[in-house]
């Protein structure tokens, strides 16, 4: 009896380990890339690698902020996505509301229609979209930009709040409407607060995408609009690639979607997966 | 007599209501917002990109020089021995097959050990979320440092077998855009099975303890079955996914050396950019995008029945 508990107790210990080297190994490249921003120039190229000890410079920092101007591209970043997000949602609320709460014709066909959109690839109608901005004056603008996103942010925010309102008992409203509401009152009284934490979550998860959108912003932008995503490209210069900078810029450009994610983690999943797996 | 007054008008109300629900004009109005701005962009560019697809256009001239060729470009495509497509569509299928298997296998496994007891599970699903919703373009450049010659992955295959590969080299390339490509999805397929094995019924299992069934068993022929539905749907979305993946492969390998990591999103920015051909490029486009349609049909299908299941 005591030499079986101690077997349990020993796998557990191993299972606990096995996880533990995983999940060691998956956060390891961004665990070197945050660090390496750090490195002066020498160690970032030592081999071996230096992992730890090392002495921490703000060279890198300095010059992403002076040379390349980081703030300018991350502010067309902000721009951008809290644009599209914000427009998205907007448009968004009363299409799900009708998918969700009405019955007509074509009510699945259309829902389709809308996830037949969020599914096609940005770079197969970046060029087309791309001759077409072009035609209106409008390349390298943040409304070009935003409009674009929108194709595929409306439709996701679409599916994503379907589940929600669904989710809500229509009798709420009902009751509220027999108490002398409008139904666009009930909607806003009783649906619109029960829905606003799942309304917040899907707009983070929106910002994130576009904040973290490159094709479409790396062929519709030149200077002007330029996000950042795509600031990748003046690291790659002919000289090679400038590796201390590049690791400032992804470090200070990743750690605000780490920080959101870190929040919206519940429904994350349910949101990669449309809405498929709740969580 | 208040009472009944209020009564009165309660069934008026509801009265009205049902009348306005006959009429139906309402869901059409709440829709015509996002109708407009989606289908109005979305078919405006999609229409562009076909008539794109028939035409001869040169490279910064006006569209209205462009010549109408038909359907040469797509006849060139599937038929001509010099086509692509044929190289690209090997190279997603082995990347889609390869990266699948992998990222299912660890992600089924370390869900189920996940799904035990584990000291300290909210801080796994906290870091198992940090490499997919970071910067792909970041990822890629990154791992480009990585998969240099003198990089991370060299040391480590130095210091465990002791051996330095080219890992952007034409062998390896493939394989090296593939490994992001599981770094960075992988944790998606832990996170979802986790999900999937805590909302799975317990009464099953513990009846299938009472019969004294092998650990093995239950993994045959109670977890597995149970959790089909949820693998085929994820199996699905993730390759639709991989066949939208742009940015990792444009910074890691450009879809070089030579062609050896071109995939078919990869090759409509190839056709486009690099050869210049407007109209072969818009041609894999509207393949690509075909592909997907059916891709979405099926997967549609399979989402309906899980909601009927409901």
């Amino acid at each position: 009896m005591h030499f079986k508990f101690k077997k349990v107790t020993r796998n557990k210990f191993f299972i606990n380990l096995l996880v533990l080297g995983v999940a060691v190994a998956f956060i390891f490249p961004y665990f070197f890339m945050v660090t390496s921003s750090f490195k002066s120039r020498l160690d970032t190229f030592a081999y071996p690698p230096i992992f730890l000890f090392f002495r921490p410079t703000f060279k890198n920092y300095i010059s992403i902020f002076k040379d390349i101007h980081i703030l300018f591209y991350m502010k067309n970043s902000f721009i951008v996505s809290t644009g599209s997000t914000l427009l998205s949602i907007l448009i968004a609320i009363p299409a799900t509301y009708s998918l969700a709460r009405y019955r007509f014709r074509f009510r699945e066909k259309i829902a389709f229609g809308f996830l037949l959109l969020q599914m096609t690839p940005g770079i197969s109608i970046v060029f087309s979209l791309f001759f077409i901005v072009k035609r209106m004056g409008l390349n390298d603008t943040h409304i070009a930009l935003i409009i674009s996103y929108l194709l595929w942010n409306i439709p996701f925010t679409i599916w994503m709040l379907r589940g929600f309102v669904e989710s809500i008992p229509a009798q709420l409203e009902e009751a509220a409407m027999v108490d002398g509401c409008t139904r666009f009152r009930a909607f806003i009284l009783v649906t619109l607060p029960l829905m606003a934490g799942g309304l917040v979550a899907v707009a983070i998860i929106v910002f994130i995408f576009t904040w973290n959108e490159f094709a479409i912003a790396f062929f519709l932008t030149s200077t002007k609009a330029r996000t950042m995503p795509t600031t990748i490209a003046f690291f790659m210069t002919h000289a090679g690639i400038k590796w201390g900078p590049m690791f400032a810029a992804a470090t200070i450009g990743t750690l605000p979607v780490v920080i959101f994610a870190l929040f919206v983690r519940k429904y994350f999943i349910s949101a990669l997966t449309l809405g498929a797996i709740k969580q | 007599l208040h009472h009944i007054f209020i009564v009165i008008k309660k069934e008026i109300f509801v009265f009205s209501t049902v009348k306005l629900c006959k009429v139906k004009k309402t869901p059409y109005l709440l829709l015509l917002p996002a109708f407009f701005v989606v289908f109005g962009v979305a078919v405006y560019t999609v229409v562009f990109l076909i008539r794109m697809s028939l035409v001869k256009w040169e490279f910064g001239l006006p569209f209205e020089t462009a010549q109408w060729v038909g359907l040469k470009h797509y006849v060139w495509l599937l038929t001509n021995s010099g086509s692509p497509l044929l190289n690209s569509l090997k190279v997603t299928g082995i990347y889609i097959f390869g990266t699948l298997a992998v990222e299912l296998l660890i992600g089924f496994s370390l869900a189920n050990l996940l799904n035990k007891k584990i000291f300290g599970r909210s801080i796994y699903t906290a870091i198992f979320l940090i490499p997919m919703v970071i910067m792909p373009s970041m990822v890629g450049l990154i791992w480009r440092l990585y998969f240099s010659y003198d990089g991370l992955i060299n040391y480590f295959f130095e210091v465990i077998i002791g051996v330095k590969l080219n890992w952007l080299g034409r062998e390896w390339a493939l394989l090296a855009v593939m490994i992001v490509d599981i770094w960075e999805w992988t944790p998606f397929f832990i996170l979802i099975f986790l999900a999937g094995f805590q909302a799975l019924p317990t009464e099953p299992f513990e009846a299938a303890k009472v019969d004294g069934a092998s650990r093995w068993q239950v993994l045959v022929y109670l977890t597995l079955p149970l959790m089909a539905p949820l693998i085929l749907t994820v199996s699905i979305l993730r390759l639709m996914d991989i066949l939208r993946i742009f940015d990792v492969i444009y910074v890691v390998t450009g879809g070089g050396p030579g062609s050896a990591t071109v995939t078919l999103p990869i090759l409509v920015w190839r056709e486009t950019m690099i050869a210049r051909n407007i109209g072969r490029g818009s041609a894999v486009a509207v393949m690509l995008i075909i592909l997907i349609v059916c891709l979405t049909i099926i997967m549609n299908k399979l989402f309906q029945k899980s909601r009927y299941e409901e």
